[in-house]
Formats: structure tokens, C-alpha cells, sequence
């Protein structure tokens, strides 16, 4: 049993929300519990000569921690979350100009790499940006014991022997990104897999419930049940 | 990204200076109104997010054990650091220090500490060796004017619903309390300063509360009061812009007063909400 | 050798010209690198999943405490260790320090540029730091010189003198190797005076938990698979994926980046990955055993 009464194979309460910010494009805001992020997007906009691409737009990616100054940690995290949407993102539809993609920790409660990524997807989607598919990121962690959790907190993290976030697509149902740290055994990754899998597709579940509901909204017609 | 602030139409420009003029506002406020003022806590201890109208400013604040400086040697520590997200606005650009950020932050510190709202004696766990340093986090993430007077009201609402871990002191052992084994304790604040911002318009004449972007891209000078629901003044800054009277100085400060306490009043039903709901949570889990 | 540009491929009887090799390779570099892929051979003349040549060398860096050099085929990272007295957080207070820090200076390839660190040596930087405290590759305990006064702090200075990709196997094989190669002097901490007083000559080693070390991997046009990619192959990848493997077999690492892999790839690199780190161990066994003789 785990502190706050999951299963094993739980994610913890979701919430999203969409268009929060007025200046932004776009804007997602995605939590899992206690961790939350905000993304807010920029673009396809013009951007200076020196960094425009003559083929695709650049993606621009700043990520931002909850307190403290910014580390090295920051620019890997920003590293991650670019090479994950670019993949994403159909950019040689808007070729010479940018995309600036900023995340924002509000709060840090374990897996904000896996948040940002969900976050930024609905700020991707919230702003209209073309995408060749749709990509959740979930976390899960290994202990001592070698028990799979799946969305650990920040208080379960410290028990961990391995943490690790993946990044599925939708349409290839590949892994697009991953992070793993930790000692582990190639079983317990497979197993990380296929639990962070099923994670990952309830979340696209919910990114596309967020979705609809917003344009229910925007247009008053009901879209049904997908 | 080269968007700059966009430009302001002559049109525009004549038009809301001409329905300021006429004891008016574009969006619909009269002189002497603040926007909607809505405060959110995050679930964790010193949270906040703070909207004033459309404008959006997150507070977090956060503690750690250092050593203080030597020439005080029983003082805790308080530093205020203000970033302008990307996501603010689309003419900031990430990792470069901007002029804006610098003013806020000072004007924070000199709002909060020299004024001496928060007991930094209190932060002190042995003299000379441990002090707690508080440290405030202001992230700007939607910039629609007035980001002073949001970020100020941040600041102080997370202050005010942080919680700090408890300490027992050994001779010089120190040993920390994780939140779970002790209630965490909440620093002591003598006083709640709030920021107060005019702007200034068609010569002095006519002054609005809270300016919005587009009355901040028009106005001709403005003027922040930092008081308290006391009515005691901690800070006045009026960097430049056009002269201003000295009587329009004390009827604005009047003025700065009422709203003072107005937002001091929301600040504490929203910690007090917070509180209620955090207390209904530990309930349910221990059922 | 003179490669007739496919002029009949992409334009139909079109002027017929030709280029030689290198200016190829320049304005074209994908579709250079793509003929040679796609007949299982890379452009440096290796086959697909064939890693470059490994050379380790250790204590070359007789000032330093620890030092090693490491080259996989033209790249080229030597590592410095120099252990320094500090004072411990007060969180910790017989914990020491390990700072790895990977610099890739403008003058290892044009494509850094000088003045403060770019991404790509900030994040390999603190990818090597997360693999060292997630997989408590050192008791920082050790490092305690008096507890809550002082401990040493390990400062491991990665230089990259030549680049030619995948830096990120090669600044750890130089972290690995010099770290095995680090003797700390015997100290003792004063207590009246508040210094620490060290031993004139360098003895004891560290202990170390264990050995990761890195492959990293990259997929071409999203099918083909090759192993420790060149600085000239890197922009063309449409994902890579770096795998750190320690002495056991147990994985210490996974970083993956670019577009979608599926598990069955994943597991063939992870065996790929087995491999390589073997054969770069026994090679920093080896510079070890030949450092310690002389």
C-alpha cells in the first residue's frame, strides 16, 4: 500500500486546463497531484535571421524550476522536452520562424519532467500547432525491493533504487523519450515499460477528454463520446 | 523571438487618454478600481498564485539552513528574486536579467524587509553558526500590466501560508524535523505591507489604481505606495515621470490606504479557506 | 576517391557534373552519409554497429590526484581530479563532493562556439552527475575529513581536446578511469588551529561501487541502427539513445531522445551496450594495471 492509498499501477489525481494565459498562443496546465506545470507557447512567429531554419520553424524550449536558481538540471530537462516535440511538431509547415515552447514547475511533487511534457502538449494543442502525433510522458519508480510504482511522489522518490520517465507516441506507440537513473536490471526496465505504457495511454485519454471539452465549449456543439 | 511590445495606434492612444479624461476606463473600471483580485494555494506549503485581472504571478517560497553573515550574526536571511517567464509576454527573452525584474525585487526587499514585516530574528537556530534563509520566488507568467502590485501580493500570500520545517537545538546539533513528524511552523509577521500602484495622466490631472498594459504603455508617470492596513506608509517610490503635487501625493495615499485593506482582507479569507481545506484533507485521510 | 553526383537520380538528364567526395559530403551531408548507409557501411568505413576504437590511458596529469585520457577514434577527453578541502553542508555533515564537469571548448570542433558552456556540455555535465548519485558511484562519506568541519571535494574536469562525437561515452570512460586512478593524501583535521593538515604524498585510492560506463546508439532515416555515431552523423539522427552499463550487467542509464523506438530495438542496444562497456573496462583495467607497474 502506498502513502496515500494508490496502487501499484496508479496515477494520482489529474487535473488540466487549457488557455489560462491571455498574452500566450497557447497555454496547457497539467498536474499529477501536488507536481504542476505551466506551458505557455509562442509562435509560428518571426524570429531573428541568424536562428531562422529555411526549412522548419526552430523550437525554442525554456524550462523553469519551482524555487531556487537556475542549474544544469534545467537545460537537460529542456533538452528532453525539445528533442521530444520536435518530433512532435510538423515544423516544415512553417519554415522560417519560431516556436517557443516556456515550462513553469509551480510545484514539485515528483515527476515534473513527465508533467512538463503533458503540459506542454495541451499548451501544442491549445495553441493549434500542426502535430504528427500526440505524446504522453508518464514516471515510475523502482524501490529496494524491486516493486514497480508507477507516478511516484516526491516522498516515494526517496526509497527509489531507479526512477524512470517515458515519453510514448500515439500513433507508433514508441517510446519517443526517456530518462532513466538508478541501478536496475533489464526485467524491471521492461516492466517499468509496459507499466509507464498503460500510464501513458490513460493520459492521452485525458489530454483528449481536456481537448474536447474546451472546444465543446468554444463552438457549443457536443462531440459525443470518442 | 523579435516580436517587440506592439506598437500603440495614435487612435488608441487619443482615445484612452480622452476616456480617462472623462473619469473613465476602456475596460470598464472606474479611476479608483482594482481588478479582480483571485488568490489560488498550491497544496504544498508556501504556494500561491496570484491573479489581478488578467495579469498572473506565481510565489513560491522555500527555506534552507545556512550560516549567517558575520556582521549579523543572529538574523535569518530573506531574499527576493522576481523572473519574467517567457510565457509572460512574447518580447522577453529567457535567461537575461531584465531592468523590470531587478526593480520589483528591490522594491519587495525594501517593502518587506527594511520595513520589518517579518521577524528575521526569529529565523535564527544558533547565533552565529545557523540561520534559516527564506527564499522568495516571483515568476511573472501572464503580463497584462501592473505586475508590481500581483507580484507583491504574491509575495506576501505565500509568506504568509509558508510553513518552515521545526528544530531541536543540542549544544550545536541540530536536528530538522521532516513536515511529517513535526507541525511546521509559520514565520512570524508583524505586518502585511501591500503594493498600491497610480498611474498619472494628461499632465498629473488624472490619476487611475492598478494600471493595465495598455494604460501602462500611455500613462505619463506613476507611483507605487506600499502600506499597511494600519495606514502606516513603508515604501513610496516614484522613480521619474511627469512632477506631481504634493497634495495629489497624500489624496492618492488615502486612496492607497482603503485599497490596502481591501486586498489585505481578500488575502487572509483565501489563507483562511486554505487552511480549512487542508485541515477537511488530513481528515479524510486519517478515515 | 570521385563520386559522380546522382545528377540522373535527382534531375532527369540534366547537365551532368561532377563533385569530388569531400565537397559532397558538405553541401549534402545527409544524402552523403545515406549512400553509405544504406549499403551497411558508415562514411568513416565501419559497419553499422561497429563503435570506434578505444585507447585509455591514466595518470598522464601528474599534478592532478586523478587523471586520465580517453579516445574513441578522433575524439579526444582527458580528465582531471583535484581534490580540494571544503566545508560540508550542514544537511550532510560527512558527506564530501563530486563535481564532474564536461567542457567542450571551441578549439575541439567549430561547431562550439567559445565563452560560457553550451547546451550540449551543460546537460551531458549533469546527465554524468545524475548517473554518479543515482547510482552511488562513490561513499561521499568517505570523503570526510572531520565531520561537519571539513571534507574533501572532488573537482573532475572534463576537457574535450578533439571532437568527434558522442562525447557523452567518452567523458564518462575519462570520469570511470580517473576516478580509479585518484589518491587522496592522508589527512588529519586540527582542531585548535580549524585546518586540516595532509600527508606530503598521495596514497589512498577510492572506492568505488561500481563501474557504468556508456554506449550511445542512433537511428538513420528511422530504420537503420548505428552504434557510437560521429559528430557528422549526430545532426542527421532522427533519435538517439545512450545506455550506461556497470561491471554486473545491471543498467545504470537510459537516455533516449529524437523520434519513436520501439522496445524490441531498445533491448537489441542494451545487449549492444553489454558489449562495449566490457570491452571499455578491460581496456581502463589494462591503462591501470600499466600505470601502476611504471
Amino acid at each position: 500500500m502506498r502513502p496515500d492509498k494508490r496502487n501499484t499501477n496508479d496515477i494520482r489525481v489529474t487535473h488540466t486546463a487549457l488557455g489560462q494565459l491571455h498574452r500566450a498562443d497557447g497555454s496547457g496546465r497539467y498536474q499529477f497531484g501536488d507536481s504542476s506545470v505551466l506551458c505557455g507557447i509562442y509562435g509560428p512567429a518571426a524570429i531573428g535571421l541568424r536562428d531562422e531554419k529555411l526549412d522548419r520553424a526552430v523550437i525554442e524550449v525554456s524550462f523553469s524550476a519551482a524555487h531556487g536558481k537556475s542549474t544544469t538540471r534545467e537545460r537537460l530537462h529542456e533538452r528532453l522536452l525539445r528533442s521530444t516535440f520536435e518530433t512532435a511538431i510538423l515544423s516544415a509547415l512553417h519554415p522560417r520562424t519560431g516556436i517557443r515552447i516556456t515550462c513553469q514547475t509551480l510545484c514539485d511533487d515528483g515527476a515534473v519532467l513527465a508533467t512538463s511534457i503533458n503540459a506542454t502538449m495541451l499548451a501544442l494543442m491549445d495553441a493549434g500547432i500542426p502535430l504528427r502525433s500526440v505524446i504522453t510522458a508518464v514516471s515510475c519508480m523502482v524501490d529496494k525491493e524491486g516493486e514497480v510504482f508507477l507516478d511516484p511522489t516526491a516522498l516515494e522518490l526517496k526509497e527509489a533504487q531507479s526512477t524512470h520517465t517515458f515519453a510514448f507516441d500515439n500513433v507508433s506507440g514508441g517510446v519517443v523519450s526517456c530518462e532513466s537513473t538508478g541501478v536496475f536490471t533489464e526485467e524491471e526496465y521492461e516492466s517499468c515499460y509496459d507499466i509507464c505504457k498503460q500510464g501513458s495511454d490513460a493520459i492521452e485519454r485525458f489530454l483528449r477528454h481536456a481537448l474536447q471539452k474546451k472546444l465543446e465549449k468554444q463552438s457549443g456543439l457536443d462531440f459525443g463520446k470518442s | 523571438m523579435v516580436r517587440e511590445t506592439e506598437p500603440i495606434a495614435n487612435n488608441e492612444r487619443a482615445f484612452v487618454k480622452n476616456v480617462i479624461l472623462e473619469g473613465l476606463r476602456v475596460d470598464n473600471r472606474s479611476a479608483h478600481d482594482v481588478r479582480t483580485v483571485k488568490i489560488n494555494f498550491g497544496s504544498q506549503w508556501g504556494h500561491s498564485e496570484v491573479q489581478l485581472g488578467k495579469t498572473r504571478v506565481a510565489a513560491t517560497v522555500s527555506c534552507e539552513m545556512v550560516r549567517p553573515s558575520p556582521a549579523q550574526p543572529t538574523e535569518g536571511i530573506i531574499q527576493f528574486s522576481t523572473e519574467f517567464s517567457p510565457m509572460a509576454s512574447p518580447s522577453i527573452e529567457s535567461g537575461r536579467l531584465s531592468e523590470e525584474e531587478v526593480l520589483i525585487s528591490r522594491l519587495l526587499e525594501k517593502a518587506l524587509k527594511r520595513s520589518r514585516a517579518i521577524d528575521t530574528e526569529g529565523l535564527c537556530i544558533v547565533a552565529g553558526e545557523k540561520v534559516w534563509a527564506v527564499r522568495v520566488d516571483i515568476r511573472v507568467l501572464d503580463h497584462n500590466g501592473n505586475v508590481l502590485d500581483c507580484a507583491c501580493i504574491a509575495a506576501v500570500a505565500a509568506l504568509q501560508h509558508f510553513r518552515r520545517p521545526d528544530v531541536t537545538v543540542v549544544g550545536e546539533e541540530v536536528t530538522i524535523h521532516s513536515l511529517d513528524e513535526r507541525s511546521p511552523i509559520p514565520l512570524s509577521i508583524f505586518h502585511i505591507p501591500i503594493c498600491v500602484t497610480f498611474a498619472f495622466f494628461s499632465n498629473g490631472e488624472r490619476q487611475v489604481v492598478d494600471p493595465s498594459l495598455l494604460e501602462e504603455q500611455i500613462q505619463e508617470g506613476d507611483m507605487t505606495f506600499v502600506i499597511n492596513i494600519h495606514r502606516e506608509l513603508c515604501t513610496l517610490s516614484k522613480a521619474g515621470g511627469i512632477p506631481i503635487e504634493g497634495s495629489q501625493i497624500l489624496h492618492c495615499a488615502n486612496i492607497a490606504a482603503i485599497k490596502a485593506a481591501e486586498i489585505t482582507e481578500l488575502i487572509k479569507a483565501a489563507n483562511m479557506e486554505s487552511q480549512t481545506r487542508k485541515e477537511k484533507k488530513k481528515e479524510s485521510k486519517r478515515e | 576517391m570521385d563520386i559522380d553526383t546522382a545528377a540522373d537520380a535527382t534531375t532527369n538528364g540534366a547537365s551532368h557534373f561532377t563533385l569530388d567526395a569531400d565537397t559532397f559530403r558538405k553541401i549534402h551531408p545527409a544524402e552523403y552519409n545515406r549512400r553509405f548507409i544504406s549499403q551497411g557501411v558508415r562514411a568513416d568505413g565501419r559497419p553499422l554497429q561497429r563503435f570506434r576504437k578505444a585507447n585509455v590511458n591514466v595518470g598522464s596529469i601528474t599534478t592532478a590526484n586523478g587523471s586520465s585520457m580517453v579516445r574513441l577514434g578522433n575524439t579526444t577527453v582527458i580528465c582531471g581530479i583535484k581534490a580540494e578541502v571544503t566545508e560540508p553542508t550542514p544537511e550532510a555533515p560527512r558527506a564530501g563532493f563530486l563535481v564532474p564537469n564536461l567542457d567542450l571548448p571551441a578549439l575541439c570542433s567549430p561547431q562550439f562556439r567559445p565563452g560560457p558552456p553550451g547546451e550540449l556540455a551543460q546537460t551531458i555535465s549533469e546527465y554524468i552527475n545524475q548517473i554518479c548519485t543515482s547510482t552511488n558511484l562513490l561513499n561521499l562519506d568517505d570523503l570526510c575529513i572531520a565531520s561537519g568541519q571539513a571534507v574533501w571535494v572532488l573537482h573532475a574536469d572534463i576537457l574535450c581536446l578533439n571532437y568527434e562525437g558522442n562525447a557523452l561515452d567518452a567523458a564518462l570512460a575519462a570520469l570511470i578511469a580517473a576516478l580509479w586512478n585518484v589518491r587522496l593524501p592522508k589527512s588529519t583535521y586540527d582542531e585548535l588551529e580549524g585546518t586540516v593538515r595532509a600527508a606530503a604524498t598521495n596514497t589512498i585510492p577510492l572506492v568505488l561501487n561500481r563501474l557504468p560506463l556508456a554506449a550511445t546508439f542512433g537511428v538513420f532515416d528511422a530504420q537503420h541502427l548505428i552504434a557510437d555515431p560521429t559528430d557528422q552523423e549526430e545532426p542527421l539522427l532522427s533519435s538517439q539513445l545512450a545506455i550506461v552499463v556497470d561491471q554486473e550487467d545491471n543498467l545504470c542509464g537510459i537516455l533516449k531522445e529524437g523520434s519513436a523506438m520501439d522496445r524490441e530495438r531498445m533491448v537489441e542496444c542494451i545487449g549492444l551496450a553489454r558489449n562495449r562497456a566490457q570491452a571499455l573496462r578491460r581496456l581502463i583495467d589494462e591503462a591501470l594495471a600499466k600505470a601502476d607497474a611504471s
